[in-house]
């Protein structure tokens, strides 16, 4: 990998398994940390990825499967695999030897690793975390791979908790996404929280000015510490990741991404994974500025008793109908694509039958239905999505029938968190959605 | 005839419930669909979880019957098993004797209707 005006530079490599190992073809076999030093310029440039340097590394995977051999000095432990100023990176240099597996051709390894590199932009300087693969408390995370020419795709997700295993993988780092696709292709998994990127909250993100942010921001500093309840040193933290959420864009983000060939900037993304589920039905307004914020219940709950006076005393509900879900997705559809013709909207369905319930009759049950079973606003907010999905061409996740194939207590017992079977069937529709909707680089993985 | 009622096992995982709303009162002639009581069972009670899986249900009646006994209130969090309620299928049937059968529930998942600023108190 090369950027131009940098010396690009790494870690000692960590192995993912041990010495002498069978690896599959294309599995990830370790990881090191990346970093650039300049090559004179002006000292106070910019560096690549400045958002992220601290907390990129690369991962790396032979084209054949077979037993590798890690050479000796790749390794040196302690700081030495945790720092990226002590080496070079060199594509010359043999992290190990490979007895190919039978019946693979050698000729196909081209004595070349495939690399993908993973970024985590943290939510503060103080998150540092370089115990492991993309580790950390990180306010976005990104994967990468890109070999050779084309256009690189990317695929942003915006999804609640329950896509975050489908997207990220078992090891929070995107390496089963990879598995499955060729790229050039990026994925960047933006978390719900501290907010929950409802359509309302997207909007909002997508319009808001800088003088807005502005506002937001005295607005906070101003009103925070004068509420009823003093913060604790807990609610400077979940104010200040509140506020650079707040200020924040994703769905508008462009990305520097590293190539072989070196730096390039890719991005909007192509195309937006939403969930249903972050729909609630009751969104919160700011009194005097008007802005939407939105956060799990949970979460304002095991707030800290100063962030929770702050946003009762500054904050009023807007109660939101099936109708005005249905509003507000078209909108969002409209701006992202306004921006941003051609992106392609995901958005994963609930599941909507359980096998807790045992309804006989719904005749000790308050109408309207969708209103008051759980069960019944699922069908109705999943039929909705059918009405989007005719109205703007959006394409539906099925979770409900991929949770329903699987077994939904086996595989979704509470019916949000799933099992990693099931993470991979919503993994494998969301790549067979993108490739269908010709969205680049989500083609099938050569070597895998 | 007697009717038991305890608190089912409706998820797996659960060891108790908390009582929410209860709709009848004791004496009251609960007609097939009657409602019953709402309950909240919260899984992370048990194991701590980020993201705590809280599910809201309602209990109604597939019997014809009269609520003779409430052995619990609002607020209380029986464990599985537990005793709630006892009825009847004549209004004033004696209550020494034992329950012939449970009484046959219907169970939903409900949508809670909380205070916007519940979880900000």
């Amino acid at each position: 990998m090369t950027a131009e005006g940098y010396v690009v530079r790494r870690s000692g490599i960590r192995w993912l398994r041990d010495d002498g190992a069978l690896w599959r073809p294309g599995e990830p076999v370790g990881f090191c940390n990346i970093g650039f030093g300049r090559i004179g310029g002006a000292r106070d440039a910019p560096m690549p990825l400045a958002a992220e340097a601290l907390d990129l590394q690369a991962v790396l995977a032979p084209r054949v499967g077979g037993r590798l051999r890690r050479a000796p000095d790749s390794s040196r432990g302690g700081f030495f695999d945790l720092l990226d100023h002590l080496q070079l990176w060199s594509p010359d240099y043999a992290i190990g030897t490979l007895e190919p597996a039978a019946g693979a051709s050698p000729a196909e390894a081209d004595g070349q690793l495939r690399v993908m590199l993973v970024a985590g932009r943290r939510a503060s300087n103080l998150s540092e975390d370089r115990s492991g693969l993309l580790t950390g408390w990180h306010d976005r995370m990104r994967a990468w791979r890109i070999e050779g020419g084309g256009p690189v795709g990317t695929l942003l997700s915006l999804g609640i908790c329950e896509l975050a295993g489908v997207i990220r993988g078992d090891r929070g780092a995107f390496l089963e996404l990879f598995d499955a696709i060729e790229g050039p292709a990026q994925a960047v998994y933006v978390r719900d929280a501290p907010l929950v990127h409802s359509a309302p909250v997207i909007l909002s993100q997508l319009r808001r000015t800088d003088a807005e942010r502005a506002a937001i921001a005295e607005d906070l500093a101003r009103t925070f510490a004068a509420g009823a309840a003093p913060p604790e040193p807990s609610d400077w933290i979940h104010a200040g990741a509140t506020l650079r959420a707040l200020q924040a864009s994703p769905v508008s983000e462009t990305y520097e991404v590293m190539a072989r060939d070196g730096l390039r900037r890719t991005g909007p993304a192509d195309a937006v994974i939403l969930s249903v589920n972050a729909e609630s039905s009751r969104v919160l307004r700011h009194r005097r500025l008007g802005y939407v914020f939105q956060s799990h219940d949970f979460r304002l709950h095991n707030a800290g008793p100063g962030f929770r006076a702050w946003v009762r005393a500054n904050f009023e509900p807007v109660t939101r109908t099936l109708d005005d879900v249905r509003a507000d997705y078209r909108e969002l559809v409209d701006v992202i694509r306004a921006a941003q013709p051609g992106t392609q909207v995901l958005i994963c369905n609930s599941m909507s039958t359980t096998g807790y319930e045992d309804l006989q009759t719904y005749a000790g049950l308050d109408a309207p239905l969708g209103d008051s079973v759980a069960s019944v606003r699922d069908k109705d907010v999943n039929l909705m999505l059918h009405d989007l999905a005719r109205e703007r061409d959006v394409a539906i996740i099925e979770l409900d029938a991929i949770a329903a194939e699987l077994g939904g207590q086996r595989s979704m017992p509470d019916g949000v968190h799933q099992n990693g079977a099931m993470q991979a069937e919503l993994r494998a529709e969301i790549v067979r959605i993108l490739r269908e909707r010709r969205v680049p680089g989500f083609g099938p993985n050569r070597f895998s | 005839m007697l009717l038991s009622l305890t608190l089912p096992r409706i998820n797996a995982h659960m060891t108790t419930a908390i009582v929410g709303l209860v709709h009848a009162g004791v004496g009251a002639a609960l007609p097939i669909g009657g409602k019953l009581m709402d309950l909240t069972i919260d899984l992370s009670a048990a194991a701590p979880h980020d993201c705590p899986p809280i599910s809201h249900y309602r209990l109604t009646l597939r019997d014809k019957v009269w609520l003779r006994r409430l052995d619990v209130a609002a607020g209380d969090e029986p464990e599985v098993g537990a005793s709630l309620a006892l009825f009847s299928t004549e209004p004033d049937e004696p209550l020494d004797a034992a329950p012939a059968r449970a009484v046959r529930l219907a169970i939903a998942g409900v949508i809670a209707q909380s205070a916007w600023d519940e979880d900000l108190s």
